[in-house]
């Protein structure tokens, strides 16, 4: 079982970026240090290669009805040039995974969690042979590249790169400049960005040119550890650690990514109950009172000693100078302003519930 | 990869610098794989430390790792910078990021520690 | 024997939480302690190690490449892939028998009527198998294993404690033999071992039955066979609390205590 690389891999060391594995690729952690690439995204522009995302095409005469019974929100209503961040869910309503989608004429592009892509192809082949749908499914994760420019200075940088037309681009839509080769307005981030995605072949030549560009204006090249950090700082759930099969919507409290108002979907029965019942577990922010970093799979208690749930992300924010972390807790102990205990390795931390997103003002999926 | 010359190492990658007392701190090797740090907890003044005893942690962002003391002796002094800026041990492992001093209490433990060149063999087999 | 026996039914924990739970059991097990069930489940894949396995045969590689974690058993044995599987741990007070009473043969007639139920025979008499050198815990067959056909459908490991012995058991629904080879470096062979010694029970029975079924189903079999009542239980607040413990200075994800052999 071999690590993939990412086709700039050799590139990216030659940068001096210092290299990790996340789900199964060796992807840069950082180049410099993830203080300052932080920072790069949050007071100019930070450039990431972000080709390990599973991206997939779907094609076919129903794939619009497909989606739209496959995903929880109404696919069906997004126009042509624009996306949606939906979930497909499981028959009890579990996240299969958390994707951004987009229309094209005939087709859709689906970006998925690196963690979840081969389960999710597996997902969709299982739906559409089982039930005959008219849909095909290119997976096409490794013949595309795909960089993430974030930061107050981002979209210049693809205005001035790119043939542009001088109007507004709304978040959520994506322009094509040539037949592989597409921008999307959209950041896993708290901080605005741009998403470029483009064959192969194209990819270290425009590689080339953004860092050129990023360069030029002192922002920085960035990798998974800055990435993860403008991600959490927004709640934005990651596959294996906020969303799993176990984990339904509601429990992310995330309703607002629910359309009810769909015929019928995969998982909405379970989830009307759960609606009806209340839910198992809830996702909470927590302020942790200490100087130790919660890691994922951190139980949690209450003051009491009552085990109550656990930690799904822990980060340090270099902003606000605190140690902040996700959890899943029983409903009953998730109301904010309530200190629970993380068991850590040689030590118990204070955690106090505080409301989420954690910063506000991001974009919104 | 720096490593200098005339400091002693040991396989917790720490680096011991003998001027009467020791200071020592973590190698540059060790800082890279930690990544950026964000806090250290420093071992108390006046603390009896032996050779190996976990004596503080490092936390950086993607991982914790504990502080294991090189030699024994008693701590002597610790370096209070890095309470407000842990950073200095990513930008200067050697010098303004050193830990602690500690009195050593037996010299015999000197010999157990590695130079330069067994550093650098010791590395390639991590 | 104990009248009563305490069943407990966790939610998915990691397996490190699941760990610091079954040894919190025995930890702080007392004459007192009610013979104890635990029905747990795996909030992810997960590999486990015996207390004293080496993991000299593990390839890290893979578990890194696909994000298994390794967790280290305090009951002996050989590793086990969680996945598919009902699992569930049993304390048993030193009181529960008569001195000299053979735990694992108790054991063993309690799994065998539970598998009867299921409508499966197990075999009467187990010899010591071939592959005693093999990393991984359905490969080696000794005597008193739950096996069909020769084949291992059941893992079961021990440990000792001061008041009891704790008992930790996989039975295993679905497995892909494939990738838990992958996690051994001799993984040809470990494959082969599985090929001919490792049986789950979703290649004989089907369709599966629910988990809760067979949760039911040992319930009722520890009734029959040891005549005792089952009750619905309680954690007890020193129990957790040890757990917890166990978590902070033992169980925790990175450690030294899961790799140090």
């Amino acid at each position: 079982m071999a690590l993939k690389k990412l086709p700039l891999s050799d590139f990216h060391r030659s940068l001096g970026a210092r290299m990790g594995v996340f789900s199964g690729w060796e992807m840069p952690l950082y180049y410099r240090s993830i203080r300052e690439e932080y920072f790069s995204c949050i007071n100019s522009c930070g450039l990431f290669d972000i080709s390990h995302l599973g991206k997939f095409f779907l094609r076919g005469k129903e794939v619009t009805s497909f989606l739209d019974y496959a995903t929880c929100r109404q696919v069906s209503k997004v126009k042509e040039g624009k996306g949606k961040y939906t979930f497909f869910l499981n028959w009890r309503g579990g996240i299969v995974d958390g994707t951004t989608i987009f229309r094209e004429k005939e087709e859709w592009i689906l970006v998925s969690n690196a963690g979840a892509r081969e389960k999710l192809f597996h997902w969709l082949d299982y739906l559409i042979k089982n039930q005959k749908w008219e849909v095909e499914v290119e997976d096409v994760t490794e013949k595309k590249t795909f960089f993430a420019l974030q930061g107050p200075q981002a979209q210049q940088i693809v205005r001035q790169l790119f043939p542009v037309p001088n109007d507004n681009w709304p978040k959520f839509s994506f322009r094509q400049f040539s037949p592989g080769f597409r921008i999307i307005h959209l950041a896993f981030s708290r901080e605005d960005g741009f998403e470029i995605m483009s064959d192969v072949s194209l990819g270290l030549e425009w590689w080339k040119k953004l860092v050129e560009e990023v360069e030029r204006r002192g922002g920085a090249l960035c990798g998974l550890g800055a990435r993860d950090l403008l991600r959490f700082e927004a709640t934005f759930p990651l596959y294996g650690q906020e969303i799993d099969e176990t984990t339904t919507p509601l429990e992310l409290g995330r309703e607002d990514l629910i359309d009810w108002e769909k015929d019928d979907f995969i998982g909405k029965k379970p989830l009307l109950l759960e609606k009806e019942e209340g839910s198992k577990k809830k996702l909470v922010g927590l302020e942790i009172l200490g100087r130790r970093i919660p890691r994922y799979g951190y139980p949690l208690y209450t003051k009491e000693g009552m085990p109550c749930g656990y930690v799904t992300s822990g980060n340090y924010s270099f902003s606000w100078h605190k140690v902040l972390a996700l959890g899943f807790v029983n409903p009953i102990y998730g109301v904010e302003g309530n200190t629970l205990l993380v068991a850590a390795p040689w030590t118990k931390l204070e955690a106090r519930i505080i409301g989420l997103p954690f910063a506000k003002g991001g974009l919104s999926i | 990869m720096n490593i200098p010359d005339g400091l002693l190492y040991t396989r917790e990658h720490f680096w011991v610098k003998k001027e009467g007392v020791v200071i020592c701190g973590i190698t540059d090797y060790a800082q890279n794989e930690l990544g950026d740090v964000v806090f250290v907890e420093l071992p108390d003044v006046g603390k009896k430390v032996k050779k190996g005893d976990r004596i503080g942690e490092v936390e950086s962002i993607k991982t914790v790792s504990y502080l294991y003391a090189p030699l024994s002796g008693e701590v002597i002094e610790v370096n209070k910078e890095l309470d407000k800026k842990p950073e200095l041990i990513n930008q200067s492992p050697y010098g303004e990021g050193w830990i602690c001093k500690i009195q050593p209490e037996n010299e015999e433990e000197f010999k157990n520690l590695m130079n330069k060149e067994e550093y650098e063999a010791f590395l390639k087999t991590q | 024997m104990t009248r009563v026996v305490r069943a407990l039914i966790d939610p998915p924990l990691s397996g490190y939480e699941n760990m610091s739970r079954d040894e919190a059991l025995l930890e702080t097990g007392s004459l007192d302690t009610p013979l104890t069930v635990r029905f747990f489940e795996w909030r992810e894949k997960t590999l486990s190690v015996g207390r004293f396995q080496k993991t000299t045969e593990i390839d890290f590689e893979y578990l890194k490449t696909k994000n298994l974690p390794l967790v280290r058993r305090p009951t002996g044995g050989r590793a086990i892939l969680h996945d598919k599987e009902v699992t569930f741990s049993l304390f048993i007070p030193s009181v529960s028998f008569k001195q000299h009473t053979f735990y694992y043969e108790e054991l063993q007639k309690v799994l065998t009527r539970m598998m009867e139920k299921m409508g499966i025979k197990v075999d009467k008499k187990v010899e010591s198998g071939l592959y005693t050198s093999s990393p991984y815990c359905f490969s080696i067959h000794v005597s008193h294993e739950i096996m069909v056909g020769g084949k291992k459908i059941m893992g079961v490991a021990q440990a000792r404690g001061e008041k009891g012995n704790l008992f930790q058991a996989s039975f295993v629904l679905e497995a892909d033999r494939e990738e838990i080879a992958s996690c051994f470096k001799e993984r040809e062979k470990v494959k082969k071992e599985l090929e001919s010694n490792f049986l789950p029970l979703g290649e004989i029975l089907s369709p599966l039955p629910e988990k809760q079924e067979i949760y039911q189903l040992l319930l009722k079999s520890l009734k029959e066979e040891w005549g005792v009542e089952v009750e619905g239980g309680k954690w007890g607040a020193d129990e957790l609390q040890k757990a917890g413990e166990l978590f902070s200075t033992k169980y925790y994800p990175d450690s030294s205590y899961h790799t140090e052999r």
